[in-house]
């Protein structure tokens, strides 16, 4: 338990373990979402109210997952940081943000183009739809504080105040999550559910699925790949960058 | 197969315009996030490029 601990504090370890994680990851991602995209946009049958514009929900519903998901990763990543101080859980936090915050965007604007035909309005502001915009505020809040802090309070201490930031954001996501139920809304409540069978026919809810693992691996291999970046940009002058990044380091 | 021609499939049911916007977006930030970690390398090439331009001065 500890040794595992352990090789998680080691930046050279990591650096050099995610290269395979991240491109298995990167395949499953590539494999998951050709499949879920082209299963939903192509094969999957039309819905017999919203006709072919219910295939927005292939992206919406894995996007607007993701979001929230994302954002609960980050803010686990900054409580592990400010209790146990692995110094890789906030490079890891960083490296998600872009994809956390890209997620947001393309859930309000796919859902505002599955609105405009299927409600007639383009945005209402409604439960759902303002606690959604409130996590891109959020997203954009966090961004300024891991990009802007570090420069006037130093590295360790703009991760601190960004773990606080993320933590306590964190209390938008239930708000999110229960809108549908809580208030009256625009917004139709879940249709698929870990405890129920979904409400809606194989041929739909598989393509579903399939798309969400394939975002669910995207996720994965974006962090991957930018936190290893991030990592040696944090630690350039480090020795064991020299030894495992010659080439790059090499000539100073 | 819901489609009977390319026509159809592009067009959607005449919900193509909204369809394959949020496509084209997704496309998008796809790209955009695909693309944006040669960024850090970027970031990371120019620090040290002026690094050695500051030792090499001195």
């Amino acid at each position: 338990m500890w040794q595992w601990f352990h090789k998680w504090g080691s930046a050279k370890w990591f650096y050099q373990a995610s290269a395979a994680w991240s491109r298995v990851f990167g395949y499953f991602a590539l494999l998951f979402l050709t499949l879920g995209l082209v299963w939903g946009f192509v094969f999957a049958p039309a819905d017999y109210q919203m006709n072919h514009n219910y295939r927005i929900m292939y992206l919406h519903v894995p996007s607007a997952m993701l979001a929230q998901i994302t954002y609960l990763l980050i803010a686990i990543l900054g409580l592990v940081n400010l209790v146990w101080k692995i110094k890789i859980t906030p490079i890891l936090a960083r490296a998600v943000l872009p994809f956390g915050a890209s997620c947001v965007l393309l859930a309000l604007l796919s859902g505002a183009f599955w609105g405009r035909p299927t409600w007639g309005t383009y945005w209402i502001w409604d439960a759902r739809l303002t606690s959604t915009l409130f996590l891109f505020f959020l997203y954009m809040g966090l961004w300024a504080c891991y990009s802007l802090l570090p420069a006037s309070m130093g590295r360790n201490s703009a991760y601190k105040a960004a773990a606080i930031v993320a933590i306590v954001g964190s209390v938008n996501i239930p708000i999110i999550k229960f809108s549908v139920e809580w208030w009256n809304t625009l917004h139709q409540p879940a249709s698929i559910r870990l405890t129920q069978r979904p409400a809606m026919p194989a041929s739909m809810y598989l393509p579903l699925f399939a798309s969400i693992i394939g975002f669910y691996c995207l996720m994965v291999y974006l962090m991957l790949k930018r936190a290893r970046l991030l990592l040696l940009e944090d630690e350039l002058h480090k020795a064991w960058v020299k030894e495992v990044e010659p080439k790059l380091v090499g000539g100073s | 197969m819901p489609f009977d021609s390319l026509a159809e499939f592009w067009s959607m049911g005449g919900h193509g315009f909204y369809v394959w916007t949020v496509v084209l977006f997704f496309a998008l930030l796809l790209v955009l996030n695909l693309v944006s970690p040669s960024f850090i390398t970027r970031r990371i090439k120019a620090r040290l490029k002026r690094q050695q331009q500051l030792q090499q001065r001195r």
